[in-house]
């Protein structure tokens, strides 16, 4: 046998627990091989001190102060049991821990389920809506295109919209006939004959719509600023051939004062807006020219449809306004500018 | 005793505990390197044997059992955060304080003052020596050397098989031997 073989059973030779062949192997092993006998009188030295070392005894109180631990335990066993078998129902603290476990991971996973829902955000694919109190300009969605810088058309992100929604603003882009070409009515001796016209156009009865108050006629001063909100003048449903007319009599008449487009569809919109008992905010104009700049309505949504289909007859929009909102919105607050199409 | 005990005789209970709490208590003191530590598994080791005695089937000597029950609470409790935390304090050598030098009892008590004193000595370097093993090789050492049990009891105690428990003193006693060996 190698060394390597023998040493392993150096340790077993020294307790004498090896099999008679083994131990005569190893035996005659150790009478010729100085190192493995070396290795011996190590293990027995280790030995030896080891089984020298005197037994330490438990102290001298040990079972006394055995029997009050007993004691301790076996008293808080019975509280226990007490508190979990009120009515001799035996529930282990075990079970009753795992139950309690269980009952709250399923607490909280299902509350942070909920708080998930709640939080995720509207796509972007949604229509341009804005929340209610926002400043016309500011809460603008919609980038127009800027006839001065020729900027793009551009989306913005779409904030995260609020639970209920009262309002929406819109904007439209009405395309203005370019420079030099934007007054059509040539020879007009006053802007009061133009007005005059369309006053004899509208008749003085207001068809309320089923949730509008029948509200009494008065007479618009069309070519002003501002109309009181309250005010509901000209007649629900309008007629377009009645406008249409009232157009062509008046670019027949080479009498008419000089008006500009934006200022004519100013006008037919202020008619357009007290049809629908609507509301005219403000009219924004250009401080050089006087003309007007932009037009601020507000309109109730379930007239939106007629009201854009009118404006289709009006003018043409830079890019096509919304058909539907997702949303349920009471009014609809539209911001409508006037831009020259550098097209023309 | 133990069919006593089951039939309900309490003070059978005391017995037994009086017979094998020596062999029990020394085990727990070279597996932790304490003297407190050993005073508190020693007291764990007997409430288990007290609330399991009822359970003992006498498949084996009692001796093993016991072995047995000690020998793995002591390795719980070498695995365990508080005693891991008071060996790397360094509080866990033994007699430290003045006041437990009463409460360490050494069998003889028949030496000199200088060889009482340089048995503790002797006795703190081999239980730091010991101290350095894995726990499985500390066992068989132990169990061998302390506790003068045969290869085959250590085997029923441990579980392990016979010519494991060979190759395992063999390297616990060759890894003590550079450290000890000069305290013979």
């Amino acid at each position: 046998m190698k060394c390597a073989d023998i040493e392993k059973h150096l340790s077993a030779y020294i307790d004498d627990e090896l099999d008679a062949p083994i131990r005569l192997q190893v035996a005659n092993h150790l009478s010729e091989c100085r190192h493995c006998s070396e290795i011996l009188e190590s293990l027995e030295g280790v030995a030896s001190i080891m089984g020298a070392q005197t037994t330490v005894h438990a102290p001298a109180d040990f079972l006394d102060k055995l029997h009050e631990r007993i004691q301790t335990e076996s008293s808080l066993k019975k509280f226990f049991r007490r508190l979990f078998v009120p009515f001799k129902i035996k529930i282990p603290l075990e079970f009753a821990t795992t139950a309690a476990l269980c009952f709250l991971i399923f607490f909280v996973v299902n509350t942070s389920q909920q708080i998930k829902e709640v939080s995720l955000p509207v796509s972007k694919s949604a229509p341009v809506e804005s929340a209610e109190k926002r400043a016309p300009k500011t809460d603008t969605e919609l980038l127009i295109k800027d006839e001065a810088k020729s900027e793009p058309v551009m989306y913005k992100a779409m904030p995260q919209p609020a639970p209920v929604r009262r309002k929406v603003t819109i904007e439209l882009v009405f395309l203005m006939p370019p420079k030099g070409l934007d007054h059509f009515r040539r020879g007009a001796s006053s802007e009061m004959e133009v007005a005059a016209e369309y006053d004899k156009q509208v008749v003085p009865v207001v068809k309320s719509k089923q949730h509008h108050e029948p509200s009494q006629l008065k007479a618009l001063p069309l070519s002003s600023g501002n109309v009181p909100a309250d005010t509901a003048v000209g007649r629900y449903g309008s007629e377009p051939e009645k406008m249409r007319l009232s157009e062509e009599t008046i670019l027949k008449k080479e009498s008419l004062a000089t008006v500009s487009f934006a200022e004519d569809i100013v006008t037919r919109v202020k008619v357009l807006v007290a049809q629908v008992d609507g509301i005219i905010l403000s009219v924004d104009d250009d401080d050089q020219t006087g003309s007007p700049r932009s037009l601020q309505v507000e309109i109730p949504a379930s007239v939106y449809e007629y009201f854009i289909q009118q404006l289709h007859q009006i003018a043409d929009f830079q890019t096509p306004p919304f058909e539907k909102f997702s949303t349920n919105p009471e009014t609809i607050r539209m911001i409508i500018r006037f831009v020259r199409d550098s097209a023309q | 005793m133990i069919r006593a005990f089951c039939g309900g005789d309490k003070h059978a209970f005391d017995d037994l505990v009086k017979k094998h709490q020596d062999k029990a208590f020394n085990l727990c003191y070279w597996f932790l390197g304490d003297y407190h530590e050993a005073n508190d598994i020693c007291q764990e080791i007997f409430i288990k044997v007290y609330q399991s005695l009822h359970r003992f089937r006498f498949e084996s000597a009692f001796s093993t059992w016991l072995y047995r029950v000690t020998v793995n609470r002591c390795k719980n409790r070498v695995d365990s955060l508080e005693y891991r935390y008071k060996k790397w304090m360094g509080r866990l050598d033994g007699v430290k304080e003045p006041h437990d030098q009463d409460a360490f009892e050494l069998a003889d008590q028949s030496d000199s003052p200088l060889r009482e004193l340089e048995n503790k000595e002797q006795n703190r370097l081999i239980r730091k020596a010991i101290n350095t093993l894995p726990t499985d090789k500390k066992t068989v050492v132990l169990l061998r050397d302390i506790e003068g049990l045969s290869y085959e009891e250590i085997g029923r105690v441990t579980g392990l098989k016979v010519g494991t428990i060979k190759s395992k003193l063999f390297r616990a006693r060759l890894a003590l031997r550079k450290k000890i060996i000069g305290l013979g």
